[in-house]
C-alpha cells in the first residue's frame, strides 16, 4: 500500500513495537486520540491491521469494559517496510537543519 | 472529580456512529478510558476522550461514502431491470410517452409558429426587429407624441410625394427609407407571356431592407437616376415556374407591360418585399418583379403622386427605438403639412414595429390571441393530466411488488432510486419524442410558410419542465408514500382489495381531462358553425356572382379597341340564359370634398355599366340611378358618403369635387344615394364610395377649365400632378361581374369565350362572390378544424386515462366484485356499477366543460364584428356529447367485461 502519511508510519511502527491498545499507542507515539482511532479504523478496512476484542474475564476483573487489540497484518508489515524505505530516503534528500 | 465527562463525551460522539457500529465504538472508548484511570478525572483522561467525536464523524462520513457507493454500484443494475421491465410490458410506457409527446409537440410547434408569425424574421429581409413600418395619419387628433395606441390610428400608406419629402429629411432615428407599391403587369420573356405582380421600390429598397440576390444583383440607387436604363430584378419563382428556369435571364430583355426591361438579377425565392406573404399561399401570388419606382410614372393605372400606395418602412439607426423614430418623425409630420396645407394639414407620419407588438395591438386580438394559445397548452395539461393518472393507478398496483422489495431487505434509498430512473427514463424518452416531433412538424410546416420558423426554446423549455416535473412527482411521490407504509399491510392489501388509494385524485385528473376536451371540441364546432353561418348568410347577390378581372391596358389597345372588347364580351354573356346580369367595372381610388372644403376624404371610385346594379342588388335610398342620358357628371354615392358630404341634409342634388387616379379635379352631382355595400363579411363599416357612369365619351371626362373659386376655397387640384397625369394613360383594369345561378359552369365556359373575342387578353383569374365576401373567415374554418384535432386529440388521451382508472378500479375492487357475485349480484350488475362510475365522471366533467366553454365562447362573440357566434348552436354541441357518450361507453366497456368476468371462488379463496 503506496501513499502512507508520517502519521501512518508513526502509527504503524508504534504497532510494530508491540503497542496494542489505543491509549498505548497514544502515550507511544505523542498523537491526539481523534487522529489514532479513526486511522487504526482505516488501516483495518484496508487490511492493514486486523483487531480482536479482550476477553470478557479480563474485563471483568478489571472493573471496565472490553478493550480492542491492534495488530499488524502482513499486508500491514509489507507496508511499513516499504514506507520506511521511502521516508529515509525523503529524509535523506532533506538538507540537515542546523540548530541555531 | 470522576470520569463521568470523558463518559458523556463517549456516549455522546456514540449517537454520530451509525448503528451498526455504535456499541462497538461505546465499548471500545470506555474500556481504553477506564482501563487508564481509576474513577479520576485526569486531563489525560479528558484529553483521549475528546478523540471521541472525530472518530465519530470519521465513522459516519466512512458508512455515507459506503452507502453512496453502494447506491451508485446498483444503478446499473436497476437500469437494467428498468429497461427490461419496459420492454416486457411496453403498453404502460408507450401510453406515458405517446401522451407526452403529443402535448409537447402540439404545445411547442403552435407556439413556435404563432411567435415566428408574430416576430419571426421574414426571408430576405435582415434583422426585423430594427425595421419600423411607417403610415401617415390625417387626423387632428393624432400627434407624434401620443402614438403609444397606434393601433387605434386610421392611417393611411405613404404617397410619393409623402415619401419623397419624409426622405428628405427623416430624423435621427432611421437611417434609411424603403418604399414598395404593386400593381399587376403582363410580363414576356420571348415567346412566353404571363402576369405578374410587380412592385415598383424607392432607391434605397434593397439596402433597407438587406435583401442580397440569388443571381445577379438587385436594384440599387443608381437604377432609379433619371438617365439610368430600365432594369428589373425578377423573383425566383417566377423565374422558375413561368419563365421556364432560362439560366441565362440575367442580363436578357424582358418586357414588363410592354416596356422593354434588362433583367439584373434574381430575388431570393420566397421574398415578397416588406410583407410575408400568406401561410399556404401561392408565390405567384405575390410581388415577383421588382422595378425602381420612378417607373411608376410612366405607368398605366399606377396611382397618383398624391395618392396613398406605398407600404412603406425605415430602418431604426443603431440603439434607436420606436419610441425615437415616434419623436424622430414628428418634425417631418409638420413639414409635410406645410408643404401640403391643402391634402396634408393635419398629417402625421405614424410610425409602427415591423413586427408584433403589445402596446400596438388591440385587446381583442390579444384576448384571441391568448384563447387560441390556451388551446394546446389544455392539450399538454391533459396529457400532463393523464400521465399523473396512469402513474399513481399503476404505483398502486405495485405498492405489492414495492413491499416484497423492502421486506427483502431493499432499503427505501434503493426502492426511490429503482423509480427514479424509471422516471427519469420515462421523461427523457417522452421529452425526446416531444422535441424531436416539435422539429419534424417545424420542417413540414416551414415549407409553406412565409416566415422562418425557428424553435421557441423558451416554450420548449418551459413544457419540458412542466413535464419533468409532471413525471417526477407523480412517479416518485406515490412510490416515496408507499415505501413509507407498511410493506405488511401493502402485502396483504392488493390481494384483498379495500380502500383505493388516491382515488379521489385519479377521478379529479379524468374530470379535468374531459372537461378540457369538451371546452376544445366544442369551441371547434361553434366555429365550424360561425364559419359556415357565414356562408349561409351571403346574401344571393353575392353567392351567384362571379368576377373576373381584365387587364386590357397591357395589351397596348388603343379606348376604341378596349371599348369593342369588353362590349362584345358583355353582348355574348347577355345571350346566355344562365346569365341574369352582367356588368363591367372599373375600380379606382380618388379623394372627394365639398366644393370649397379645406380637406379632402378618400373614396373608392366605381365606374360602372348600368347592368350593375342588377348584378349586385344595389338598393337605391334617395334619388335615382343614372341614365343615358346623363352625362359623367352624375354620380351616385353611397350613405356614408352622403352622411359626410351632408350630415344634416339630402345629399342628392349636391355637388362634390371628385379626384381619382387618372384624372383631374371634376365637379359631380350627386343624383342618387345607395344602402352601403359590405365588401366582406365584417366589412361593418364600408369606406365612402362614388359610382359613375362607365363608358361616358372622352368629352364628357376633359378636365374642366379652373375657375377662379378655386383657388380660394374649393378643394385643391393635383397641382404638382398636372403634367403626369396627362402623360398617363387611361388605366384599363376592368372587372367583369357576372351575376349567375351557375357560376361555376359560367366560369367555366367564359374561357372558351375569351379566346374567340381575343385570346392575347390577360385575365388574372375568377373569384367567386362567396369566396371574396367571406374570405377571412375561411381562415375561421381552418383554425376550427386544427382546434377540432387538438380537441379530438384531448379526448383521446382523456379516454385513455378513463379507461386506466376504470381499469384499476376494477383490478382493485376485486375481492368487493367477488364477494357481490357470491352473495347474488350478476355479471350485469356489475357491468352496470362500473359504467355508473365511468358515466358519473365524464357527466361531472362535461359539467365542468360547459361552465367553462359558455363564458368563453360569450366573451369571443363580443369581439367578433358583424357576424354572430352561435354559443348555443345544438349542431356544435349535441355531437360532442354524444362523441363523449360514446368514448365513455368504449372506455368502461373492457374493465366493466373484465368486472363481470371475476370467478367469485378464486378471489374468495385468496382470503
Amino acid at each position: 500500500m503506496a501513499g502512507l502519511s508520517y502519521v501512518s508510519l508513526v502509527l504503524l511502527q508504534a504497532l510494530a513495537q508491540g503497542y496494542r491498545f489505543g491509549f498505548d499507542i497514544m502515550d507511544a507515539t505523542g498523537l491526539p486520540s481523534g487522529t489514532v482511532y479513526p486511522a487504526l479504523r482505516r488501516f483495518e478496512q484496508s487490511g492493514l491491521v486486523a483487531s480482536s476484542w479482550e476477553g470478557d474475564d479480563q474485563a471483568r476483573r478489571s472493573g471496565r469494559p472490553r478493550r480492542r487489540n491492534y495488530q499488524l497484518t502482513r499486508a500491514g508489515r509489507e507496508a511499513l517496510d516499504e514506507t520506511t524505505a521511502r521516508y529515509r530516503a525523503v529524509s535523506r534528500l532533506l538538507p540537515k537543519r542546523s540548530r541555531p | 472529580m470522576t470520569n463521568a465527562p470523558a463518559r458523556l463525551i463517549v456516549r455522546g460522539s456514540a449517537r454520530i456512529v451509525p448503528k451498526a457500529h455504535r456499541a462497538r465504538f461505546r465499548e471500545e472508548w470506555l474500556g481504553e478510558i477506564e482501563s487508564q484511570s481509576d474513577e479520576r478525572l485526569t486531563a489525560r483522561t479528558l484529553r483521549h476522550a475528546l478523540g471521541a467525536p472525530r472518530d465519530a464523524i470519521a465513522l459516519r462520513l466512512d458508512a455515507t461514502r459506503d452507502g453512496l457507493r453502494a447506491l451508485a454500484a446498483g444503478w446499473a443494475t436497476d437500469a437494467r431491470q428498468t429497461v427490461r421491465a419496459f420492454w416486457r410490458q411496453p403498453r404502460h410506457a408507450l401510453t406515458i410517452v405517446g401522451c407526452l409527446g403529443v402535448g409537447l409537440i402540439s404545445c411547442v410547434s403552435v407556439f413556435s409558429i404563432l411567435n415566428s408569425l408574430l416576430y419571426g424574421e421574414i426571408r430576405g429581409i435582415a434583422d426585423r426587429r430594427s425595421l419600423a413600418r411607417l403610415s401617415i395619419s390625417h387626423d387632428r387628433a393624432v400627434s407624434t407624441e401620443n402614438l403609444g395606441t397606434a393601433g387605434s390610428v386610421d392611417a393611411d400608406p405613404l404617397s410619393v410625394s409623402d415619401l419623397e419629402s419624409l426622405e428628405r429629411d427623416p430624423g435621427p432615428a432611421l437611417t434609411s427609407l424603403a418604399a414598395e407599391g404593386t400593381l399587376r403587369v403582363a410580363v414576356s420573356l420571348g415567346s412566353t407571356t404571363t402576369s405578374a405582380i410587380a412592385s415598383f421600390v424607392s432607391p434605397n429598397y434593397f439596402p433597407t431592407l438587406g435583401t442580397s440576390a440569388d443571381i445577379g444583383r438587385l436594384l440599387a440607387p443608381s437604377d432609379s437616376a433619371p438617365d439610368a436604363p430600365p432594369v428589373v430584378v425578377v423573383g425566383a419563382h417566377l423565374w422558375e415556374d413561368r419563365l421556364g428556369a432560362a439560366p441565362d435571364l440575367v442580363g436578357r430583355q424582358l418586357f414588363v407591360g410592354g416596356r422593354a426591361c434588362t433583367v439584373v438579377g434574381i430575388a431570393p425565392a420566397r421574398f415578397f418585399g416588406f410583407e410575408p406573404g400568406e401561410p399556404g399561399s401561392s408565390p405567384l401570388d405575390h410581388p415577383q418583379i421588382w422595378l425602381p419606382l420612378r417607373e411608376a410614372e410612366h405607368w398605366p393605372s399606377a396611382p397618383g403622386r398624391d395618392e396613398p400606395w406605398l407600404n412603406t418602412g425605415g430602418r431604426l439607426s443603431a440603439g434607436s427605438t420606436i419610441a425615437d423614430a415616434r419623436r424622430s418623425v414628428g418634425a417631418a409630420g409638420l413639414r409635410r403639412g406645410r408643404e401640403r396645407p391643402d391634402i396634408r394639414a393635419n398629417a402625421a407620419y405614424v410610425v409602427r414595429p415591423h413586427g408584433f407588438s403589445l402596446e400596438d395591438a388591440p385587446v381583442g386580438l390579444l384576448i384571441g390571441m391568448a384563447m387560441l394559445l390556451l388551446v394546446p397548452l389544455t392539450v399538454l395539461a391533459v396529457a400532463c393530466a393523464n400521465v399523473a393518472n396512469l402513474q399513481l393507478a399503476r404505483a398502486t398496483t405495485r405498492a405489492r411488488e414495492i413491499a416484497v422489495r423492502l421486506s427483502i431487505g431493499a432499503s427505501r434509498g434503493q426502492i426511490l432510486r429503482l423509480l427514479s430512473l424509471e422516471t427519469a427514463l420515462l421523461a427523457v424518452v417522452a421529452t425526446s419524442t416531444g422535441w424531436l416531433g416539435t422539429i419534424a412538424v417545424i420542417r413540414v410546416v416551414q415549407d409553406d410558410f412565409p416566415l422562418v420558423i425557428a424553435l421557441d426554446h423558451r416554450v420548449l423549455g418551459f413544457a419540458i419542465a412542466l413535464v419533468v416535473v409532471v413525471t417526477v412527482l407523480a412517479g416518485l411521490a406515490p412510490a416515496w408514500m408507499a415505501t413509507r407504509r407498511s410493506a405488511a399491510a401493502d402485502l396483504k392489501h392488493t390481494v384483498q382489495g379495500g380502500g383505493l388509494p388516491h382515488a379521489r385524485l385519479r377521478h379529479a385528473l379524468v374530470i379535468v381531462q374531459v372537461a378540457a376536451s369538451v371546452v376544445l371540441l366544442v369551441g371547434s364546432g361553434l366555429f365550424v358553425r360561425l364559419s359556415h353561418a357565414v356562408r349561409t348568410d351571403i346574401p344571393p347577390s353575392i353567392s351567384e356572382q362571379l368576377t373576373v378581372a381584365f387587364d386590357v391596358g397591357l395589351l397596348g389597345d388603343s379606348p376604341a379597341e378596349t371599348q369593342r372588347i369588353l362590349g362584345d364580351l358583355q353582348a355574348r354573356l347577355s345571350v346566355d340564359p344562365r346569365v341574369r346580369a352582367a356588368s363591367i367595372e372599373r375600380n379606382l381610388s380618388g379623394r372627394f370634398a365639398n366644393p370649397g372644403a379645406a380637406m379632402a376624404r378618400f373614396a373608392r371610385v366605381k365606374e360602372i355599366t348600368a347592368e350593375w346594379p342588377a348584378v349586385t342588388d344595389a338598393r337605391l335610398v334617395a334619388g335615382r340611378w343614372f341614365d343615358v342620358r346623363d352625362d359623367a357628371r352624375a354620380v351616385v354615392v353611397n350613405e356614408r358618403l352622403a352622411a359626410i358630404v351632408a350630415p344634416d341634409a339630402v345629399a342628392v342634388g349636391r355637388q362634390i369635387v371628385v379626384w381619382t387616379s387618372d384624372d383631374a379635379a371634376k365637379t359631380r352631382e350627386i343624383v342618387g344615394v345607395i344602402a352601403n355595400q359590405p365588401r366582406h363579411v365584417d366589412d361593418w363599416n364600408p369606406s365612402p364610395a362614388i359610382y359613375s357612369r362607365l363608358g361616358a365619351s372622352p368629352a364628357d371626362k376633359a378636365p374642366e377649365p379652373r375657375r377662379e373659386g378655386d383657388a380660394a376655397g374649393a378643394p385643391p387640384r393635383l397641382a404638382d400632378g398636372e403634367p403626369v397625369i396627362q402623360q398617363r394613360a387611361e388605366a384599363r383594369e376592368f372587372d367583369l361581374t357576372i351575376r349567375t345561378r351557375e357560376p361555376a359552369a359560367v366560369a367555366g365556359d367564359l374561357r372558351r369565350l375569351v379566346r374567340e373575342i381575343d385570346p392575347r387578353l390577360p385575365w388574372t383569374g375568377f373569384s367567386f362572390g362567396p369566396d371574396l365576401y367571406a374570405g377571412e373567415f375561411d381562415s375561421v374554418r381552418t383554425l376550427a378544424l386544427a382546434v377540432g384535432a387538438l380537441g379530438a386529440l384531448a379526448l383521446l388521451l382523456a379516454a385513455a386515462g378513463l379507461y386506466a382508472v376504470m381499469g384499476y378500479v376494477v383490478s382493485l375492487r376485486q375481492h368487493e366484485f367477488g364477494v357481490r357475485l357470491a352473495i347474488g349480484a350478476s355479471a350485469r350488475d356489475l357491468m352496470a356499477l362500473v359504467g355508473r362510475l365511468a358515466l358519473r365522471l365524464s357527466a361531472i366533467g362535461l359539467t365542468a366543460g360547459v361552465l367553462i366553454t359558455v363564458p368563453l365562447a360569450l366573451v369571443f362573440r363580443s369581439l367578433l364584428v358583424g357576424v354572430t357566434l352561435p354559443v348555443f348552436d345544438p349542431v356544435a354541441w349535441l355531437p360532442v356529447i354524444a362523441v363523449l357518450a360514446g368514448v365513455t361507453a368504449v372506455a368502461a366497456l373492457g374493465p366493466a367485461r373484465r368486472a363481470a368476468r371475476i370467478d367469485p371462488m378464486r378471489v374468495l379463496k385468496v382470503e
